[in-house]
């Protein structure tokens, strides 16, 4: 199963919500959309959820055309808008129970697949409370299990995180990792990135509707720095391991902290192995060699000028 | 697909055989899934439980007070049932013809202000069971409070005095003018206006309703007094209000159906049929109708009665027509993929359903096909005036009628023309070269409101000036409004069209059309030559470009471990 989209744009008049952005994921993966307000980012969501339709450009699930055919897309694709459900008088198991109806669940089969939705979503104690009552984390919950209901394969997450206190947004995290491993793919937007680097296995950067960086942290990484910052824990000669590393080819500067070095590659995985090779054949001992993680914030920050569209 | 659905069915004692379960799951399933969380929505919160809970209190209350104030002796033989029915019919009429249409609208406008129209329509939910879910809710709560009802009706047909025939036509006529009121409710609740023009409208709504409760009302009380249903004619109005609710049912139905679509979608396609179907089958319907049932074609000569059906359609189709244009201009102006996914294969096919697709170019052909339509409306009065029957047999109000309105017809349709195009080739121009969005109604409007102001301007600054002309005051020149009340009403006064702005009008009309209609025709040929359908998925499949993978697929984690005498 493969979500694609291919040339997508989206223009408001003059205003290029999106313009001309491809990028393909699949399922056991969970990819962080992120860009600054205004970039596209919802916009191409609804796309995606049937809610829009593109200026040209398509989004594929497993093949399926979701501009072209929305019903059929609508059942491969389970979507979570950035606003939470606010019905009035309805109960938690009532809103789950219309949308079940409304996704063509009948009879015993929508009665098991409620129960183990709810089940699944910790909301079973919740389930005669009127959704208006809820908490935020609580509706996101809700959220969550309406777009399984149907059981898609792809899930498509718009702000899940925002006004959700620390506690909701870490049982958020747990429920979309548990929902990766069951083989969903999930493409999830959020702006509080320190929060989305730790579920994410991928990330797109949008900026003015336009695709900047797809991939890999660490991908990404690679695409917009030239250097690696790598740390390297010494047994002992600190000093005139400092001065040896220093001499190196590719190495742009060294920090020492005790034992320990930073020292900044100017290059990426292969000059990294040769520094490795080349301080163990000068004789410095090395006890651990370790490339130092990139936050998704720096990435963001390297790779984005703060424009909208 | 993920297996995530799979939790077993909670094993709990049964006392109920399984066959019955089953047959009360799928009975369960049978209703529109809107209805279901309208009545669960309706029952959790207080607003129709307290107006059953008023009705009730009042209904108990009226009644009471009417047997408590009915001296014993006249019990039998006075009309007390009559009365006592009229009491709860017009209570009846306030509260599903007043209230729960008040109900019905509030609760959609309340949800389609938010994302939850939106969540519905990701699923595979569509338009039509929104509307048609909204609508029998309605219905069955409408329902509720007639069946409250009920046992006072009852005792009211035992108290005696009480006609069947007309206190069960009258029923019958509540209910359809109950759903009538639902669904025009529905349509100003699906508006998507802002809320100071919303509140405008559902001002609007309310006094409509409060129209049509006063008017029901009287209707019911001519009917319990003075045994109304008892000749053809009076037959005649209940047939013709019933006809009427239920073409206004119906209209509503497919527009809010239309406004609550997602735009993408060929959602004008059911409202065009309509528009176009309903004015004819409607007139159609009464002319036989009024055949049937009065004596009217016997009193006059039928050719008389033929050309008053005439006229009077002519007058749907202007309106019919009026509101083609509006909408033509408002359309979008490229079809998307969705649509043109359902533009059909067959060329003969895709002639014949161009008109009645969404889209401007579609759009722009429905009403001038409308327009063609009415105009051979026309010319079926102008052969009956002219040719086929001496004009002098006419009564004096019909003599020469469409004689005398054709060239004020044509100058008004010209009018229409002209500033529906001008306001499509303004808004067109913004969109695609200023990137500018405006609908085309609301450029329409300004246009329209721009030039009556320089119309009133000129007959202000004519009487001023003492202008000996009294004709600047009527601002043909730019105005369409007099020229449309022409249409409408009779022909023109003489004088006005002997005087020097109406043939000044005329070639202006003239000018001016020919003006709008070149890059309106070099745009819709242009256009026109897309509306084909898409490709087959498979084959633009095979063709499509390759997209960049974010990651590559990692599959689920996997964690090999050393035991021992595994084999």
């Amino acid at each position: 199963m493969q979500l694609e989209v291919s040339e997508l744009r989206r223009y408001f008049g003059n205003v290029k919500a999106v313009d001309n952005v491809s990028f393909a994921f699949g399922t056991h993966q969970i990819i962080g959309l992120v860009g600054p307000n205004g970039a596209g980012k919802t916009t191409m969501m609804r796309i995606m959820a049937t809610l829009d339709e593109p200026t040209a450009g398509d989004v594929r699930i497993d093949g399926v055309s979701v501009v072209q055919y929305p019903e059929r897309g609508r059942r491969l694709l389970g979507f979570v808008p950035d606003s939470l459900p606010s019905h009035r008088d309805i109960t938690v198991h009532e809103y789950l129970d219309f949308f079940a109806r409304a996704c063509g669940l009948r009879g015993s089969l929508r009665r098991r697949v409620l129960e183990s939705i709810e089940e699944f979503t910790n909301l079973t104690n919740l389930r005669e409370k009127s959704i208006h009552a809820l908490s935020k984390g609580m509706k996101q919950r809700v959220s969550v299990a309406r777009a399984l209901l149907h059981d898609p394969p792809v899930l498509v997450l718009d702000e899940p995180a925002a006004g959700l206190d620390p506690r909701a947004r870490i049982e958020l995290r747990e429920l979309l990792r548990t929902l990766c491993d069951r083989g969903k793919a999930i493409l999830v937007s959020s702006h509080i990135l320190s929060e989305l680097e730790q579920m994410i296995t991928g990330v797109v950067i949008l900026e003015r509707g336009k695709l900047v960086h797809a991939g890999s942290l660490q991908e990404v990484l690679r695409q917009v720095t030239a250097q690696r910052i790598v740390r390297v824990r010494l047994l002992d000669g600190a000093d005139s391991a400092v001065e040896k590393t220093l001499c190196l080819p590719h190495v742009e500067s060294v920090t020492r902290a005790d034992q320990t070095l930073r020292v900044a590659v100017q290059g990426g995985d292969a000059e990294c192995a040769a520094l490795l090779a080349e301080m163990v054949r000068q004789g410095i001992s090395v006890v651990e060699f370790q490339m130092e993680s990139v936050a998704l914030e720096q990435v963001f920050l390297a790779v984005t000028k703060g424009e909208v569209a | 697909m993920s297996t995530l659905n799979q939790a077993k069915p909670r094993t709990a004692p049964r006392f109920v055989p399984d066959w019955l379960t089953r047959f009360a799951e799928r009975l369960a399933d049978l209703p529109n899934p809107i209805v279901v969380k309208e009545l669960r929505q309706a029952v959790r919160g207080w607003t129709a439980l307290a107006m059953l809970l008023f009705y009730l209190i009042v209904q108990l209350l009226v009644v009471g007070l009417m047997l408590m104030d009915t001296p014993e002796n006249l019990l039998d033989e006075s009309a007390l049932g009559n009365q006592v029915f009229l009491a709860i019919q017009i209570l009846l009429i306030v509260t599903t013809v007043g209230l729960l249409p008040l109900y019905a609208g509030t609760r959609l406008f309340l949800e389609r202000t938010d994302v939850n129209l939106d969540l519905m329509f990701a699923t595979p939910l569509r338009p039509v069971w929104l509307v048609l879910g909204k609508l029998l809710a309605a219905l069955v709560l409408g329902l509720l409070f007639f069946s409250a009802s009920a046992p006072v009706m009852t005792m009211a047909y035992f108290l005696r005095g009480l006609d069947l025939v007309n206190s069960t036509a009258l029923l019958g006529l509540d209910i359809l003018m109950m759903l009538t009121a639902v669904q025009v409710a529905l349509l100003v609740a699906a508006m998507p206006v802002p809320r100071p023009v919303a509140a405008v409208l559902g001002l609007g709504l309310i006094f409509g309703l409060f129209g049509t409760v006063v008017y029901l009302i009287s209707l019911s009380e001519e009917v319990m007094v003075m045994s109304f249903f008892h000749r053809p004619d009076d037959y005649f109005l209940l047939v013709v209000l019933a006809l009427s609710a239920f073409f206004i049912t119906l209209f509503a139905f497919t527009a809010t159906h239309a406004l609550l679509s997602p735009p993408p979608s060929n959602r004008l396609f059911s409202f065009k049929l309509m528009l176009a179907l309903t004015p004819p089958a409607f007139w159609i319907l009464l002319g036989l109708l009024s055949w049937k049932l009065t004596d009217l074609w016997n009193r006059h000569n039928w050719h008389e009665v033929v050309h008053f059906w005439l006229i009077g359609l002519t007058k749907f189709q202007l309106v019919a027509g009026w509101l083609a244009w509006m909408i033509a201009i408002s359309e979008r102006l490229e079809w998307g993929p969705r649509l043109l996914a359902q533009v059909p294969r067959s060329r003969w096919l895709r002639v014949i359903v161009f008109p009645f697709y969404s889209g401007a170019a579609n759009g722009l052909v429905f009403a001038l096909l409308l327009t063609v339509i009415r105009w051979f409306t026309i010319v079926v009065g102008l052969l009956m005036e002219s040719w086929i029957y001496r004009p002098t047999s006419y009564p004096s109000f019909l003599q020469n009628y469409f004689a005398h309105n054709v060239e004020t017809a044509w100058v008004g349709d010209g009018y229409v023309l002209v500033y529906a195009l001008t306001a499509f080739n303004l808004r067109r121009y913004w969109e695609t070269r200023r990137g500018k969005l405006f609908p085309g109604w609301v450029v329409l409007l300004v246009l329209s409101t721009v030039t009556s102001f320089v119309g009133v301007l000129l007959a202000i600054i004519g009487s001023l000036l003492d202008f000996p002309d009294r004709l600047v005051s009527h601002a043909f020149v730019l105005v369409p409004l007099p020229l449309v009340d022409s249409l409408i009403g009779e022909h023109l006064e003489e004088e006005l069209l002997r005087a020097w702005p109406y043939p000044l009008a005329k070639w202006l009309v003239i000018f001016c059309s020919l003006l709008m209609i070149i890059p309106t025709l070099v745009w819709w040929l242009g256009q026109v030559r897309y509306f084909r359908p898409l490709p087959r998925q498979g084959a633009e499949h095979r063709e499509k470009t390759p997209v960049p993978q974010v990651t590559e697929n990692p599959g689920p984690e996997t964690t090999w471990q050393l035991t021992a005498g595994a084999g």
